[in-house]
């Protein structure tokens, strides 16, 4: 019987046949490869398949539980639905870098072991950064410099921890890392991907300077990849908890700052990445299932928003708030998709949001976390307050100059399936629940308690955005972020390395040339220096001038024969 | 039409504050849960915070769009 094979695989295989396809026929074959892909994942069954040896370990090439299966799913899913949106996409480099980044993220997500995991980790970042350099542009081409230096670090520092880890219990397993310090640097490794503060900076640098469809592949599994391996290895883990809390505090204050619509919703990719560490951090069932549960909702409202701000960008050759306004009529699918989107991800209720927000203030208060539930009520308001914003000066504010039409069929047609999608686990949550980790945690979403304030607190942020509305309205500025604090450190390295060490350097190297220089001249006449050590030697060896006349060999020679003569005579 | 829009939104968030008195939080183990308006307190004092912080933060971090160049 067939047991399916490695998911990732099929992805990573098809990238390669890519460049032979052309037109319909290549649209048709990336769809097939999506629902192949799907195929594959309802033959997998639960257990370690596809064990290999490598250098005295058994790696696992796919790890089936709960955890994985639930993952494995909504990738594939909202991987399939990306690639719809992406089928008018021409260059087949941008393609086969996004099947590539579906296929590695997959495979993280099976992994079974640290060295395929990392194997896939980094195949996912080289991949992904493509996909931000071919929007072919000086700013994404730097930015995608900066993601995968700051990615390549992340890498190192991650192989450090997993190989002290490896060293230290003799095992290559996914399981929580042995040891404080391996802990702490495979910790940091995840936190990386997972946009941990203040390690968070190359996402809202890179997502917005992606391919409009290259940022919907961005949005889904970077940080997602992080996200489950946070949940795989440090689950529980206090001091997780609080970094989430802060991740979703930040992304919001930061978010409702930002004037490029797709670094707006990127600070929100940190500010709901924080809601899922904070459950995942607080470890109890109810917490995990929030967490992961939240993921999935947050991969189909933030895939429907980079969707629909990339169809705006594409229509209308803007990104910045200040420029656009007016869409509502001119855009009507994208608008009411990105609407969908927006209640979504502020929670209100019939949306997913709402399911997986309020398993998570739940697990917050069941587990005595007084501290964390205020963080993320908090985040909530600034959610809302963020996308009432984007909402209001992308789509209501008045604008007659701007000219736009509605985005292509299948652009509308993928956005049109995720709104559904975040519409369908919103008014049928078991859909949702019975995919968790942790299928005896129960929760009940819709209570009279739980609707009424999710209303009571729109209502009265709804009411502080009007009487403020222009306190929130857009500015042509950039916010710095930490990574002002990186750039420094690296404009300062470049000045050391090119004033002091480059001086340093040359001094060294002439140094050392004047010696060289010296050992040149005492091997061309070493004689100099014995007969006048003092000067050194400055002229070359003549042969002429040491040269001795022919009688004195003579003579010593039959000297030396006439005593070698003698003492044999003398011996014997 | 906008007038008529805000007339029901105002209606709606004078009954959100009569709504309070029949909320009840079962999933509250601490003292605020217990409060009637305590979504309504949360969405209008952490806007107004979340506004305040937003000043604070632009007035030390905004700079020129060519700053980096």
């Amino acid at each position: 019987m067939i047991k399916g094979i490695p998911p990732g695989f099929i992805y990573l295989l098809g990238a390669l046949l890519v460049p032979f396809w052309k037109g319909r026929i290549k649209q048709v074959y990336l769809l097939l490869l999506g629902f192949l892909s799907l195929g594959n994942l309802i033959l997998l069954e639960t257990g370690r398949f596809w064990t290999i040896r490598f250098l005295n370990y058994d790696l696992i090439l796919l790890h089936v539980d709960r955890l994985s299966m639930a993952m494995g799913m909504i990738f594939i899913g909202i991987g399939l639905l990306a690639l719809l949106y992406s089928l008018h996409v021409q260059e087949d480099g941008q393609q086969v870098a996004a099947l590539l980044y579906m296929g590695s993220s997959l495979g993280v997500i099976f992994s079974g072991d640290y060295f395929s995991l990392f194997f896939f980790w980094e195949i996912m970042a080289i991949a992904s950064t493509f996909l931000i350099w071919y929007r072919k542009e000086k700013a994404s081409l730097e930015a995608g410099f900066r993601y995968l230096l700051m990615h390549i670090i992340g890498g190192c520092i991650l192989f450090t921890g997993i190989i002290l880890h490896v060293v230290s219990t003799e095992t290559v397993l996914l399981q929580s890392p042995a040891g404080s310090l391996a802990s702490w640097l495979v910790l940091i490794g995840f936190g990386l991907n997972a946009a941990f503060l203040p390690l968070h900076t190359w996402l809202p640098d890179a997502y917005p300077e992606g391919t409009p469809t290259g940022s919907v592949f961005l949005s889904i599994f970077t940080t997602k990849t992080g996200v489950y391996a946070l949940a795989r290895c440090f689950s529980g883990t206090e001091w997780v908890a609080y970094m989430g809390g802060a991740m979703a505090l930040f992304g919001v204050i930061y978010a409702l700052l930002q004037n490029d619509i797709r670094r707006l919703i990127s600070y929100h990719i940190i500010s709901q990445v924080g809601y899922m560490v904070a459950g995942i951090g607080v470890g109890t069932a109810l917490s995990t299932n929030g967490g992961i549960a939240h993921l999935i909702n947050n991969l189909l409202y933030k895939t429907l928003l980079f969707m629909g701000m990339g169809s705006v960008i594409q229509m209308t050759g803007k990104k910045k708030l200040t420029e656009l306004g007016g869409l509502a009529t001119k855009m009507p699918f994208t608008c009411a998709t990105c609407v969908i989107a927006s209640l979504s991800i502020s929670g209100a209720p019939g949306f997913n949001g709402f399911i997986s927000k309020g398993m998570l203030l739940s697990a917050m208060a069941e587990s005595n976390q007084p501290w964390l539930e205020w963080m993320l009520r908090l985040a909530s308001v600034g959610t809302f307050l963020s996308f009432t914003k984007l909402c209001f000066f992308t789509f209501f504010a008045k604008n007659d100059r701007i000219e736009a039409k509605e985005a292509s069929l299948n652009m509308c047609l993928a956005m049109v399936f995720v709104a559904l999608l975040c519409l369908t686990l919103g008014l049928y949550p078991t859909i949702l629940l019975s995919i968790l980790p942790y299928p005896s945690a129960p929760y009940h979403a819709y209570t009279l308690s739980h609707v009424l304030g999710v209303f009571q607190l729109f209502l009265w942020t709804g009411l502080i955005f009007i009487l403020a509305k222009n306190a929130f309205s857009p500015h042509a500025w950039i916010i710095l972020d930490f990574d002002y604090f990186y750039r420094m450190a690296f404009k300062w390295m470049a000045w050391f390395f090119k004033g002091p060490l480059h001086g340093l350097r040359i001094s060294i190297q002439e140094g050392c040339s004047r010696k060289v220089q010296g050992l040149i001249q005492f091997s061309k006449n070493p004689l100099v220096f014995i007969e006048n050590p003092s000067k050194g030697g400055t002229k070359d060896y003549d042969e002429n001038l040491y040269r001795k006349p022919m009688g004195l060999g003579v003579l010593l020679a039959i000297l030396f024969l006439f005593f070698y003569s003698l003492i044999y005579l003398i011996s014997s | 039409m906008k007038k008529t829009l805000q007339k029901i939104f105002f209606s709606l968030v004078a009954l959100s504050v009569l709504l309070g008195f029949f909320m009840e939080h079962n999933h509250g183990p601490f003292w605020w849960h217990r409060f009637p308006w305590l979504d309504s307190m949360v969405g209008g004092m952490g806007a107004l915070l979340l506004l305040a912080l937003k000043k604070l933060v632009a007035s030390f971090a905004s700079k020129q769009e060519d700053f980096y160049d």
